[in-house]
């Protein structure tokens, strides 16, 4: 597992949006009856899903202008601007390219996508850091959003339960004053299958075949080789081998006590997997903030998600903390943050509907 | 090596009467052995056990005497 300390970066502000289209799992169970035993495990009662509309570099974007007008950037000002997703525009280019134009932001801009899921937010926020340590780049905004709903089988229903949509934008800036950040992060591709779209990639193209759905040998849900598939019980048990053992060798390089982290925000899995984490782990579930009920699983964004709905619950807007992150799923690939905060910037959540694209036009 | 607790409590898991479960129970004849069960009991092997099991391994199993095996296995 690797070990990372890097210094001189801070988080100034964290944006989010999420379609303005609520789907209650209680209506779903209705209609349903094998799903109520799912959807009350995973503690998941609503999640919001985009449209065919509406992509994860919209909600990335609607969030990025918010969360620049609020911190009064000028967008002139920005130096890099990364898209973290697993549902971007187009095979290519890059969205971070079509983004840093959407938003305005100057030619000298560095631009890039990064492809990862659930561990996705704590490996930006690592190379967001990094870069800043290397000196030359003072403004960054990470974007971390997925539109996971738009690949699921409709006759999914654990899938179905779980996941939600959302768009969020992380504005970083180098500051000689602030303290270490601490990073653990690990990778086992041996577990690649557990979840994963097979087609449409170049190993499997799309194809008349491909798009044809039929029953999984696994599971027994239909479903085509475009739509997700995840191995549940697999990607359970590698959690939780893996996410208490990274957090402990994070605290032991870190030299901080479990007490010494005043938040511990988890990526939000589901409601079983996280309170069983932090029983492990030995962490307070009080102090571990969740929005899982209202927003299901919604893969990267879901910390920065989190921060934007619980951040002014636990004070994150008007005082210093040091706070953990905690990320983990598809690849597979974890990893977790010790990191110290001090007044990040908290717009309110934004609930795009289709008539604000317009709004979200060329600045 | 598995006590009454243990066993009362993926009775619950599977929708049993703890009495039922002898070694030689076949789970996989059971409706309730799904994927969610296999989750709960990963989670309530490694409360009693601090392991975590294989799920791959735990879903091809078919009695509780098999269940003990792979337990055994991991904990020696």
């Amino acid at each position: 597992m690797a070990l990372v300390t890097t210094n001189h970066a801070a988080i100034r502000g964290v944006a989010a949006s999420v379609p303005d289209n609520p789907i209650s799992n209680l209506v779903l169970e209705k209609n349903h009856d094998d799903i109520g035993k799912t959807s009350s495990a995973v503690g998941i009662d609503n999640r919001y899903v985009t449209s065919s509309d509406i992509c994860t570099s919209d909600l990335c974007l609607a969030a990025a202008n918010r969360l620049l007008d609020e911190l009064g950037w000028d967008r002139k000002s920005v130096d890099g601007l990364i898209f973290l997703s697993q549902t971007g525009d187009y095979i290519l280019p890059a969205t971070s390219c079509v983004l840093q134009y959407k938003l305005g932001l100057n030619s000298h801009c560095l631009a890039f996508d990064m492809a990862l899921g659930c561990s996705g937010y704590v490996y930006g926020l690592l190379t967001t850091f990094s870069l800043i340590r290397a000196r030359g780049l003072k403004r960054i905004i990470l974007l971390a959003g997925d539109t996971i709903s738009k690949v699921i089988s409709p006759n999914d229903m654990p899938a179905n339960v779980l996941f939600g949509d959302a768009g969020t934008a992380t504005a970083i800036e180098f500051d000689e004053e602030a303290e270490d950040s601490y990073f653990s992060v690990g990778t086992d591709g041996s577990g690649y299958e557990s979840l994963i779209i097979e087609a449409g990639g170049f190993r499997k193209p799309k194809s008349n075949h491909t798009n044809l759905r039929k029953e999984h040998n696994k599971d027994k849900v239909i479903r085509s080789e475009e739509e997700l598939f995840m191995d549940g019980s697999a990607v359970f048990s590698f959690a939780l081998s893996r996410v208490p053992e990274s957090i402990k060798n994070l605290l032991s390089f870190s030299e901080y006590k479990i007490t010494d982290v005043d938040h511990w925000l988890f990526h939000q899995a589901n409601k079983f997997m996280l309170s069983h984490l932090a029983k492990k782990s030995g962490i307070d579930e009080k102090k571990m903030p969740s929005n899982i009920n209202e927003f299901g699983n919604t893969s990267p964004p879901s910390i920065p998600l989190l921060m934007t709905t619980h951040g002014k619950e636990i004070g994150l807007d008007n005082s210093s903390q040091r706070i953990a992150l905690v990320g983990f799923g598809v690849g597979l690939s974890w990893g977790s943050t010790i990191i110290n905060t001090e007044n990040i910037v908290l717009p309110d959540l934004i609930y795009l509907g289709k008539g604000d694209l317009s709004h979200e036009s060329i600045h | 090596m598995v006590s009454k607790e243990f066993i009362s409590e993926f009775a619950q898991i599977v929708e049993q009467d703890p009495k039922d479960l002898h070694n030689e129970f076949d789970l996989t004849s059971l409706e309730e052995w799904d994927s969610l069960a296999a989750i709960s009991v990963i989670v309530l092997v490694d409360n009693y056990f601090n392991i975590v099991l294989d799920s791959d391994m735990l879903t091809s199993i078919k009695t509780m005497n098999d269940l003990y095996g792979l337990i055994e296995k991991r904990v020696a």
